[in-house]
């Protein structure tokens, strides 16, 4: 299904929602602003597929998505994903190179698009816009080492609950329409896991979840249950403010 | 596994059966909704794989002498596999 444009706005959907946004000069926004187009973007599309040029980047505010690395057998995994803190697609936009993975949305909401030609006309023309993008493509550096030694390292149900409390950082919601199938991919293990995860994480108090829903009832199990990744990468990433 | 045979073809597609797999260290978790398989032979490696995913998770208790085991059975409930660790003090 190919991502829609959606008439509706709401405050939520605000482009300052988006923390990149929010970050850019006044005369960046001016100069972009004209080319933004709200979209829904649902569960399971692929904005960008691995080996293609990036057209259009994504700012999203209520979407999440995922840089999803497959193999030939089938199998996938989440390398990082990219919320409101961020922009679909940055390091091979930057690098004017073919993206490196498929660019899939993971949880359903909405992203303001942005042709990838306009911003690196406008990229070209303010030195400050292209600071910040080099200092998000920073953080993103340091997010995915964090992500493969923790992938590597750390059991699933604190990587679980690390990854359930970074999703409502960046997309402000609480309740995510996942199956266990989903959440199987994002991390990387089988089904039958993420089930013995998820069921620890509920009798926690964490999280309520019955079939095709997530919902995150106290962030305090959470925290207590996730790896230290979560806060290590809050302290290490830069501001973009 | 031998012996297994395929579900019939409807519409043109063949459907997977579906495994359910318990996890179980003196209490089971259960799995409701199961896991469409090509075959049981599939079944029985993802069990290996759970296994090796969630063995860690058990560190604790396996230390302490307890054990821990992965079984898989199909929709009429009757046992396709099972794969378990004990852990044993010399």
């Amino acid at each position: 299904m190919a991502a829609g444009v959606d008439a509706m706005t709401s405050n939520e959907d605000d482009p300052e929602v988006n923390q990149l946004w929010a970050a850019m000069a006044a005369d960046d926004k001016a100069a972009l602003r004209p080319f933004l187009i709200r979209r829904y973007l649902p569960q399971g599309d692929v904005v960008t597929r691995t080996g293609h040029d990036v057209e259009t980047v994504y700012l999203p505010t209520t979407a999440d998505l995922a840089n999803v690395v497959r193999f030939t057998d089938g199998r996938s995994g989440m390398g990082s994903n990219v919320g409101r803190e961020g922009v679909t697609g940055l390091a091979a936009f930057l690098a004017n190179e073919p993206c490196g993975w498929d660019v899939e949305v993971q949880v359903a909401g909405h992203a303001w698009a942005l042709p990838a030609a306009r911003l690196r006309h406008r990229v070209h023309e303010s030195p400050p816009l292209l600071q910040l993008l080099m200092t998000l493509t920073h953080n993103n550096q340091i997010e995915a080492a964090q992500n493969a030694v923790c992938n590597a390292l750390h059991m699933v149900t604190p990587r679980l609950a690390r990854w359930l409390l970074t999703i409502q950082d960046r997309t402000g919601r609480s309740d995510f329409d996942l199956t266990q199938e989903d959440l199987a991919t994002i991390m990387s293990v089988r089904r039958t896991t993420v089930n013995a995860s998820w069921q620890e994480l509920g009798r926690m108090g964490g999280i309520k979840a019955r079939r095709g829903v997530v919902k995150i009832v106290s962030r305090e199990p959470l925290e207590r249950a996730c790896c230290q990744c979560y806060g290590e990468l809050r302290r290490r990433m830069a501001n973009l403010g | 596994m031998t012996g297994f045979n395929p579900e019939p073809i409807v519409d043109g597609a063949v459907l997977m059966p579906r495994y359910f797999f318990r996890l179980s260290n003196g209490e089971t978790l259960v799995d409701h909704d199961g896991e469409e398989l090509a075959d049981h032979d599939a079944a029985c490696g993802v069990a290996v794989e759970v296994f090796a995913e969630t063995l860690s998770s058990r560190r604790e208790s396996l230390v302490a002498g307890g054990h821990y085991q992965v079984l898989v059975t199909d929709s009429d409930d009757a046992e396709v596999y099972s794969i378990t660790a004990h852990g044993r003090r010399g």
